[in-house]
């Protein structure tokens, strides 16, 4: 009668064979297919992260690129404002210079014509004066004075205007 | 206890090979759909278990033993769980007996160990050279009288490992039968409380007593491979 506390030998090979019979399986259909995929994966992993390194690299470098880029966009900007405020200055001062010039010149030239306008006011008032002294004067005397008389009154009349003048 | 050359139970052997159907089954549920990506369920519980004994190994045994040692002690602790874990199912026995583990019986962790002895001594040829493992089993500590201590420390080795294994288990699966038996001493109270809990208690054991062989196994070896002694 068997008891559980009886060594056959048979068992023990059997245990034994058992053993490295589901060892021989297990290494041949499970283990190496296993292992295999997790050094793949291990392997997938590796190269994963240089390839993220990489990238991360690439992508510093970049960004980089793109600062200088935009850091020179900006100093260029800044120096046609300044550029264009400079020349913008320098042509409003030329407008104004000129508007001043033309100004001046136009009041110059109206000033002339003033007195021009004045003298010839003053000659034409002078004349009509000096005729209308004459007929008076002709009148007054009833008399028709000779011409070298009258050159003679006339500019005698004519300094006493300017006197009174 | 009795040997017998000619003797051969069946009951053992058939769990035995329960056992390894059911851990061959699992193992390939496992690479099934093998995927290097993220694994699902049975490959991940199995890649897990690669996992941790590639660790409990490495950090022990030399690296030129420890790729195989790996598979071999992996194999071993999953065999002895599901082994172990046999005789506690309420599965029906042969008339009113119910099913031992094949671990319950004596022959299959004797028969283990003596293989384990004879790896150990492999190992510590192959890893310190014939005369290193000669000098190493008759002149330590002693010249000589040193084989005495020797040979009584290597014979504890698998003679302590198969019987550790084969009291725990064979204890544990009587306890159950006591515990869990309403028409005997106990009562369905007891079933239900003491034996619930002694199942628990059991699986549990059934776990331990497989990793507790399977790190010896691995650990008697790697000292035995280790050079320095």
């Amino acid at each position: 009668m068997s008891s559980t506390t009886s060594l056959t030998l048979g068992n023990m090979v059997a245990g034994v064979l058992q053993w490295v019979i589901l060892l021989f399986l297990m290494r041949r259909y499970v283990y190496k297919p296993l292992l295999g995929a997790m050094q793949k994966r291990r392997e997938n992993i590796a190269k994963q992260i240089s390839e993220a390194d990489k990238l991360r690299e690439e992508a510093e470098k970049l960004r980089q690129e793109q600062d200088n880029l935009l850091k020179k966009a900006h100093d260029d900007a800044k120096a046609l404002i300044a550029q264009a405020r400079r020349e913008g200055e320098e042509e409003a001062r030329k407008i104004v210079d000129q508007a001043q010039r033309e100004a001046s010149y136009r009041q110059r030239a109206a000033l002339e014509e003033i007195h021009h306008e004045r003298d010839e006011a003053i000659k034409m008032i002078r004349a009509e004066v000096a005729d209308l002294v004459l007929m008076a004067t002709g009148k007054l005397l009833e008399r028709n004075i000779d011409e070298k008389d009258q050159e003679r009154y006339l500019d005698q009349i004519l300094q006493d205007a300017g006197q009174l003048q | 206890m009795i040997f017998s050359l000619t003797a051969f139970q069946w009951p053992p052997f058939i769990t035995g090979l329960l056992a390894v159907v059911v851990v061959l089954v699992f193992g390939l549920m496992a690479v099934r759909q093998l995927t290097p990506g993220v694994p699902h369920g049975a490959q991940n519980v199995m890649e897990s278990a690669v996992d941790t004994f590639q660790d409990l190994v490495g950090q022990m045994a030399p690296k030129a033993l420890a790729p195989n040692l790996t598979l071999l002690s992996l194999t071993l602790f999953l065999l002895l769980v599901v082994a172990n874990v046999i005789g506690l199912l309420p599965l029906p026995g042969i008339g009113t007996r119910w099913i031992h583990s094949p671990t319950a019986f004596l022959s299959m962790p004797a028969g283990l160990a003596i293989v384990i002895f004879l790896l150990i001594q492999w190992s510590g040829i192959k890893y310190k050279g014939l005369g290193g493992f000669l000098v190493g089993w008759f002149w330590k500590p002693i010249p000589v009288f040193g084989v005495v201590v020797n040979a009584l420390e290597q014979l504890v080795m698998p003679v302590s490992l198969a019987f550790r294994l084969f009291g725990n288990i064979l204890a544990g699966e009587l306890v159950l039968r006591m515990t869990t038996n309403p028409h005997g001493l106990s009562g369905w109270l007891v079933v239900v409380l003491v034996g619930t809990l002694w199942l628990v208690f059991s699986l549990v054991i059934s776990l331990i007593q497989a990793l507790i062989f399977t790190i010896l196994t691995v650990a008697y070896m790697s000292i035995q491979a280790s050079t320095e002694h």
